[in-house]
C-alpha cells in the first residue's frame, strides 16, 4: 500500500543541515500495522508527514499504491490526504464545541457528503469504537480514552486506506492506552487498512505486526531503542 | 558606505564656529571629529560651501578669487544664528532606514531569488569588511579612562561615532545572515507567494471587500429586523 | 438584547476560594459595542463564557431577549449558541493544520448548511474581514492579525445577533488592532449586532462605547466614552495616530 524508497528529508537550521529522515526504505501493506519506535527527535514524525504528503521528500520516493506522491499535483495530494488517509494524533484534536457525532461527521461534511449520510456513517463509526451511546457528548464530557476513541472513529469514518497515528497513547494512562492500541489494531486489520503508528511507548510491540526502530533519521533495530528507552 | 543623505551643512558651520579654516582643512576635520560616516568628497564639499556662501552663512576672508585652495572661510553672524537655531531644534525621533536591497528581495519574485541571494552575500561581505576596519579604528583609541587620567573630548566624540556605526553594522550583518537563511526557505517548492494584482488592480480589491462587507452586514441587519420580538420564537425552534 | 444580572462565580482552588465574579450586572443593546477592560485574570473570560451559556454562574441570571438561559433545555441552549451568538476567543485553535476555508466553514456545516452554499458564504465572510488571501492556507501559516480576522470571519459566517470577543486584538500591532476594532464597530453600527469585547489592553478598546472596568470581580466606574479621557487617561485616538505616523 505505502512504500518509502530511500526517502530523504533535510531541514535547514541555523546550526546547519539536519537529516530528519535519512535513506529510509520501508513498506506497509493492507491490514498490517507497522510501529515505528524511537526517541523524540528521531525523525518519526517527519516520516509520518512524508507519508501524509505534507512534506515532499528531498530524495527517494514515497509511493502510495504505486504512485509517487512527489509526482502528484498539489490538488491531487490534497485529495489523497482527504480521501485515502486517516489521522490519529496524540492530542486528540477534537473540536471543543461539537458533539462526538459532529466531530466524527466533520471530515465527511468537509468532503461534501450530504448531512444525513455523514451523520449515519458517523454513528456507525462511533459504534465501532463502542461510543455510539455518547454521540451527543462534547469532548469536555468525555474521558481522555473516550476522546481518543472518538478521534479514531473520526479517522476511520472516511474509510481510509492508510492510517497514520502519532503517539496515540501519549496522553493516556497505561490501561486506557492498551485499550486504544487494541482497538486501533483490530479495526484497521478488519478494514484492510495499512497503519503506521509512531510512538515511544514500548507496549506497541504487543499489537503491531512489525516494529521498526528509528534514530537520527535512520531505521534501526527496535530492541536497541527499547533498551535505550528503559536504560535512559 | 558613506552617509550622504544628511547634509554636512550644519557640521561645517559647527567646525567654523570655533575657528576659520582652509577648504581642505574642513574636509579633514569633518572626518577627524565625526568619524568615517562623515567623510565627504571634494565635489560635495565644494557644493556645500558654495551653498553656505550663497546663503550668507559663511564668507571668504582670505586668499585670491582665482586661487581656490587658498580660500579661508569663516562663519558670519548669520551663520552663528543659523547654527544656534539648528542646535536648539529637535533632531527628530528614531528613523527607519530604507534599504534598496530589501526592495530587491521583496519584489524579486521566484525567478530572481537566486540573484537576490548573491547580492545578499555580497552585502554581508561588505558589512563584515567595514566592521573589521571600524573595530580597528575603535581599538586605536584608549578605553575608558582610569582613575586619575584625563578624558579627551575628541576621543569621546570619535568613539561615539564609531560605536554607532559598529552597532549598526553588526545589526546589518545579522540582518544579512537572516536574509540569507529566510530567502533560502523561499527557494523550496512549498512557499506561498502573494498573488500580485492581476488586471483588476488594487481598487477593485478594496471595492470587492466593501461589497462583501455590505452584503453580509446587510443580511445580518435584515435578520435582526425580522427577528424583532415577534418572530423570534418561530425562528428559534425552526 | 443581553442582560446579566448579579452574576457571580467562584473557583475552589487548593489554596482557597477565588472569587472570579462578584455580582456583575450589565445590559447590552443591539448595535452597541461594549468594552470590558480588566487586567489578565480579572474574570473577563469567565464573564464571556457565562454570557455565552458555556458556563453556569453560581448566582445571577443571564437573559437573552427576555429568555433566561437557565430556563432553557440543553438542546435549546446549544441551538441558541449556534444560531444567535458567535464567539471569538483569544486562545489558539486545536487543529492548526486545518485549512482556513474548512475552519471557517465548520459552524455552517454543523448547522446543516450544504457545502456549496457554505463555500460561498465562507468566501464572502473572509472577504468582508479582509482575509480572502488566506484561502488555501493552513491556520498555522497565518500571521496573528490574519488569524484573528479569520476567527472573526468564522464568527460572522452564521450571521449572529450577538458577538462575544475575548481579547480579539490583544498583542497585535496598532495597524492590526485598528483593523479589527473597526471591523467590530462597523459590525455593531451597520449590522446591528450586539458586541461585547473584553481586553486587558486599554488601547484595543478605544472604539467601544461604553467601556466597563472589571476589577476584583466587580464592574466599577462604568461611564460613557465622553468622560473617558478624564477618568482613565487613555491616550486619545488622535494622539495615538500622531505618535504612530511620526
Amino acid at each position: 500500500m505505502l512504500d518509502l524508497v530511500h526517502a530523504h528529508k533535510d531541514y535547514v537550521s541555523p546550526g546547519g543541515v539536519v537529516h530528519a529522515v535519512a535513506d529510509v526504505s520501508m513498506s506497509v501493506g493492507g491490514g498490517e500495522l507497522v510501529a515505528i519506535f524511537g526517541p523524540s527527535g528521531s525523525g518519526k514524525t517527519t516520516l509520518l508527514l512524508l507519508a501524509a504528503g505534507l512534506l515532499r521528500a528531498d530524495a527517494g520516493s514515497i509511493r502510495f499504491e504505486g504512485s509517487d506522491l512527489g509526482a502528484l499535483s498539489k490538488r491531487e495530494v490534497l485529495s489523497y490526504r482527504r480521501t485515502k488517509l486517516g489521522f490519529v494524533f496524540q492530542g486528540f484534536n477534537l473540536v471543543a464545541g461539537l458533539t462526538a457525532e459532529e466531530n466524527v461527521a466533520m471530515p465527511l461534511l468537509l468532503r461534501r457528503v450530504n448531512h444525513r449520510t455523514a451523520h449515519r456513517r458517523a454513528l456507525d463509526a462511533l459504534g465501532d469504537v463502542g461510543l455510539d451511546h455518547r454521540c451527543g457528548h462534547t469532548p469536555a464530557m468525555l474521558s481522555g480514552g473516550e476522546q481518543q476513541r472518538v478521534a479514531i472513529a473520526r479517522a476511520l469514518v472516511g474509510e481510509p486506506k492508510l492510517i497514520l497515528a502519532d503517539e496515540p497513547t501519549g496522553n493516556l494512562d497505561t490501561e486506557t492506552g492498551d485499550a486504544v492500541l487494541d482497538l486501533l489494531s483490530a479495526l484497521s486489520r478488519q478494514r484492510g487498512a495499512a497503519t503506521i503508528l509512531v510512538t515511544h511507548d514500548a507496549r506497541i510491540a504487543n499489537y503491531a505486526d512489525r516494529v521498526l526502530g528509528m534514530r537520527d533519521g535512520r531505521l534501526t533495530e527496535p530492541e536497541l531503542e527499547a533498551q535505550a528507552a528503559i536504560g535512559g | 558606505m558613506r552617509g550622504g543623505w544628511v547634509s554636512a551643512k550644519h557640521a561645517l558651520l559647527g567646525l567654523l564656529i570655533h575657528r576659520p579654516a582652509y577648504r581642505y582643512q574642513l574636509g579633514e576635520r569633518l572626518e577627524e571629529r565625526l568619524g568615517p560616516a562623515w567623510g565627504i568628497n571634494s565635489g560635495q564639499l565644494y557644493q556645500t560651501i558654495k551653498r553656505l556662501r550663497a546663503d550668507g552663512l559663511i564668507e571668504c576672508i582670505g586668499g585670491t578669487e582665482d586661487q581656490d585652495e587658498r580660500h579661508v572661510f569663516a562663519i558670519t553672524e548669520s551663520g552663528v544664528r543659523e547654527f544656534d537655531r539648528w542646535f536648539a531644534e529637535s533632531s527628530g525621533g528614531a528613523r527607519l532606514l530604507r534599504r534598496p536591497l530589501l526592495v530587491k528581495i521583496a519584489l524579486a519574485g521566484p525567478d530572481r531569488l537566486k540573484d537576490a541571494l548573491v547580492q545578499i552575500d555580497a552585502y554581508e561581505r561588505d558589512c563584515a569588511a567595514l566592521l573589521k576596519n571600524l573595530s580597528h579604528m575603535r581599538d586605536e583609541i584608549p578605553e575608558t579612562p582610569e582613575v586619575g587620567s584625563r578624558v579627551r573630548a575628541d576621543h569621546v566624540f570619535l568613539r561615539l561615532g564609531l560605536s554607532a556605526d559598529i552597532r549598526h553594522l553588526d545589526g546589518e550583518l545579522k540582518w544579512a545572515e537572516d536574509a540569507h537563511e529566510m530567502v533560502s526557505w523561499l527557494l523550496t517548492e512549498d512557499a506561498i507567494w502573494p498573488s500580485e494584482h492581476g488586471r483588476s488592480g488594487a481598487s477593485k480589491e478594496a471595492r470587492d471587500r466593501q461589497n462583501a462587507r455590505d452584503e453580509l452586514f446587510g443580511r445580518i441587519a435584515a435578520r435582526q429586523r425580522r427577528l424583532g420580538s415577534g418572530e423570534e420564537r418561530r425562528d428559534r425552534d425552526g | 438584547m443581553l442582560r446579566l444580572e448579579e452574576i457571580s462565580k467562584r473557583y475552589i482552588r487548593p489554596d482557597g476560594v477565588r472569587v472570579a465574579l462578584d455580582g456583575v450586572s450589565l445590559e447590552l443593546e443591539r448595535g452597541q459595542i461594549m468594552g470590558i477592560f480588566g487586567p489578565s485574570g480579572s474574570g473577563k473570560t469567565t464573564l464571556l463564557r457565562i454570557a455565552a451559556g458555556l458556563r453556569k454562574p453560581d448566582g445571577g441570571i443571564v437573559t437573552y431577549n427576555g429568555e433566561r438561559l437557565d430556563r432553557m433545555t440543553a438542546g435549546e441552549r446549544t441551538r441558541f449558541r449556534r444560531r444567535e451568538i458567535a464567539c471569538v476567543w483569544a486562545s489558539h485553535p486545536q487543529q492548526e493544520r486545518l485549512d482556513v476555508a474548512d475552519h471557517v466553514a465548520m459552524p455552517l456545516l454543523v448547522d446543516r448548511c450544504g457545502r456549496r452554499s457554505a463555500e460561498r458564504r465562507v468566501c464572502e465572510a473572509l472577504l468582508a474581514c479582509e482575509a480572502e488571501q488566506c484561502i488555501g492556507m493552513e491556520l498555522r501559516e497565518l500571521s496573528a492579525g490574519e488569524h484573528q480576522r479569520v476567527a472573526i470571519a468564522r464568527a460572522l459566517v452564521t450571521e449572529p445577533r450577538l458577538l462575544l470577543a475575548d481579547g480579539p486584538a490583544s498583542n497585535l500591532s496598532i495597524v492590526e488592532q485598528e483593523r479589527i476594532m473597526m471591523l467590530l464597530s462597523e459590525l455593531a453600527r451597520k449590522a446591528g449586532v450586539a458586541v461585547l469585547v473584553a481586553d486587558s489592553d486599554a488601547e484595543a478598546l478605544l472604539r467601544a462605547d461604553p467601556i466597563l472596568y472589571l476589577r476584583d470581580g466587580k464592574l466599577v466606574d462604568s461611564e460613557p466614552m465622553s468622560e473617558r479621557g478624564k477618568v482613565y487617561q487613555f491616550p486619545s485616538t488622535e494622539s495615538r495616530r500622531a505618535a504612530a505616523d511620526a
